[in-house]
């Protein structure tokens, strides 16, 4: 005889919002203040103000920050802070203030002209066409409408072809009140052949519109665009050249850490925001996923093969590394998230990670930038940190609140957060190894061990939230909707 | 029999075999030889946010049909002859955005075996069934046999394809 164990009970991830716009908005602070702070460097290292490197007044009040350690040199600092700040006042003020804040605010303005511009050029690259086109029966439209009606879309968005993209796939670009869906030439071809593939790839584009992923996933690519064109590529061209030509070296070995900081700074930036980006936007992909499947898409539309070659622990690891760089999640994964969502609910490391690293790159960057213009009194720093703290609980808390959640309605057993949130102040600590603000003129910092307190601050910040949410459980409308699939 | 132009041999044959595709073939008409056969050759797709993330090309008939015979034009020689551009007239081309499309000479008996053999490889490398395969690489033989003389696609009069 067999005994049948009882289907585990399964949350509605839509029970509780899923914390991605948040997170989006997290990686927008920090495009804007990172174009703050990069781009004031560049003027005033065209300005000609400090020196270029702003250590003339350090060796006026006596202090030798090429020799002697950082703790030395902020000694000798503190010791003629008056005479320091007269110093800085007279020969090395930063460039207006206006000239600084006039860079994240260009990034906005560019952002959104290319936000607006972004579908017209999309279907002009791809030299689209639209549907009625190529649907002269008016066979696909009908499909299209009914899968608008089925996904509870209140009109059926505009569609168009792009004919000569082989792949059996479709894309939706535009914003969520004007969206465009794009079907490839490959799909339709599959059409009549294979209506449950074509039937599920629709719903998975209608439902990215359902969801409301379409503003906010372009306005994000707008930004990082920008960011990319007019403050990284400036910046390093800069940097590059100030390097090459010798302007700002006086002695290389003890320039190095500074300079090498500085480049693996920007290097890791770029890394964080891509991986960061791409790990909300395949959580996006799942919900996506699930709404299409609720609606009605046939499960068979994601039967895809695994094209990842089978292998060793070594190939597995270099595939699972390759995979945190994509937007889509694996194929494997998206087919086991159609019938359980316990993914959307995780609290994976890596998210963690970054979210501590944004944290300490978004404080210090401001800072860095405030003090230049002698702001960075207590009331203003406090303000920075409490600001950066908001947004850090909002992500953070919004994971461990939908984990305790799915864990308490799934009867499994609720962790304890520690684990996250060390992972959360690593982040913390490996950024701050990065933003010259532990150590300036040396590899290390003279007390590394220090580095520690980030990463138990962000393991008491997990733990407790994730012991309030425990004894603070869901209840009313969202305790019903979330048992709503039990 | 005379010249044929690649791209009619594809529309023919295609519409033949596989008439859903058609769309496909008219989107990449859009493009010049180069760039429709660089589309047709890629592996996967664009990886863009908010796609379904799909990006390998299904088993079709078009990439087997334009990649199979353009490359037998190329090797067989009259491509250079006859179709393809090149120096100053390519360049000129490219800048006002037309090329001349890619042409298969007359061939031989040994000739169409070859590209007979190259349409079983190239559908055999894309997944495409035995039988299928057959038909396919059946029904571009008789088009080339036919040729220009065939009142379904002349090749003289061709208009430029864009690039």
């Amino acid at each position: 005889m067999t005994t049948v164990s009882p289907p585990r009970r399964q949350v509605d991830e839509r029970a509780v919002g899923p914390g991605t716009t948040v997170r989006f908005a997290l990686l927008v602070v920090l495009l804007l203040i990172s174009s703050a702070t990069m781009m004031l460097d560049v003027v005033v290292g065209f300005s000609g103000a400090n020196d270029g490197d702003g250590n003339g007044c350090l060796l006026a009040a006596g202090a030798d920050p090429f020799h002697d350690n950082d703790v030395v040199t902020f000694t000798h600092a503190v010791a003629q802070i008056n005479a320091m700040d007269t110093c800085i006042t007279r020969y090395e003020a930063p460039p207006p203030w206006w000239l600084t804040v006039a860079w994240p605010v260009l990034v906005l303005v560019l952002a959104g002209v290319l936000f607006r511009g972004l579908p017209a050029w999309k279907a002009r690259r791809r030299r689209v066409v639209p549907l009625w086109t190529t649907d002269h029966d008016g066979e696909i439209q009908r499909t299209v409408n009914g899968a608008a009606a089925k996904i509870g879309l209140a009109r059926t968005p505009r569609v168009v072809v792009d004919r000569a993209e082989m792949s059996a796939s479709a894309v939706v670009f535009g914003r969520n009140r004007r969206p465009t869906v794009c079907l490839h030439g490959g799909l339709l071809a599959r059409h009549r052949t294979d209506p449950g593939h074509f039937e599920a790839v629709l719903l998975h584009e209608l439902a990215h519109i359902r969801n409301g992923d379409v503003t906010i996933t372009y306005i994000t690519v707008a930004v990082w665009r920008t960011f990319i064109a007019s403050i990284l590529l400036p910046y390093l061209a800069w940097n590059i050249t100030e390097i090459v030509t010798g302007h700002r070296l006086v002695d290389w070995p003890i320039q190095a850490p500074g300079v090498v900081r500085n480049f693996v700074c920007t290097v890791f930036l770029v890394a964080l925001i891509h991986l960061a980006r791409a790990d909300v936007l395949r959580s996006r992909e799942i919900y996506a996923d699930r709404t299409a499947v609720g609606s009605g898409a046939d499960p068979h539309g994601w039967a895809v093969a695994n094209l990842r070659p089978a292998g060793g622990p070594l190939r597995r690891a270099s595939g699972s590394f390759v995979g945190l760089w994509h937007l889509h999640p694996s194929w494997d994964l998206r087919r086991k998230s159609l019938t359980d969502p316990a993914v959307l609910f995780g609290v994976p490391m890596l998210p963690m990670f970054l979210v501590g690293a944004a944290a300490t790159l978004i404080s210090s960057q401001s800072w860095a930038g405030l003090s230049q213009y002698r702001l960075d009194g207590q009331w203003v720093a406090e303000a920075v940190a409490l600001a950066t703290a908001a947004l850090v609980t909002a992500v953070v808390g919004v994971t461990l609140w939908r984990a305790v959640m799915h864990a308490m309605v799934a009867t499994r057993p609720v962790r304890s957060g520690a684990l996250a949130g060390l992972w959360l102040g690593a982040g913390m600590a490996a950024a701050e190894l990065l933003t010259s603000e532990v150590a300036t003129h040396q590899w290390l910092p003279g007390r590394p061990e220090l580095l520690l307190l980030p990463v138990l601050a962000g393991a008491m910040l997990t733990w407790w939230t994730t012991a309030c949410a425990h004894l603070w459980p869901p209840h009313g409308r969202d305790e019903r909707s979330a048992r709503s699939c039990c | 029999m005379s010249n044929i132009a690649v791209r009619d041999v594809v529309r023919v044959v295609v519409g033949e075999i596989a008439p859903e595709e058609l769309p496909l073939v008219d989107g990449l008409a859009q493009f010049g030889d180069a760039t429709a056969v660089r589309r047709l050759s890629r592996q996967g797709g664009r990886r863009e946010p908010l796609g379904f993330g799909f990006d390998e090309a299904t088993a079709l008939v078009t990439p087997v049909v334009w990649l199979a015979v353009d490359q037998a034009a190329r090797r067989l020689g009259g491509a250079a002859a006859d179709g393809a551009v090149t120096g100053a007239k390519s360049v000129l081309g490219r800048i006002r955005g037309r090329t001349t499309p890619v042409v298969v000479p007359a061939l031989s008996s040994d000739q169409l075996a070859v590209v007979h053999r190259e349409i079983l490889r190239v559908a055999a490398d894309r997944g495409l069934g035995e039988k299928r395969a057959l038909m396919i690489a059946d029904a571009v033989v008789a088009r080339l046999t036919l040729g220009a003389n065939d009142p379904a696609g002349p090749a003289d009069g061709v208009p430029p394809a864009r690039t």
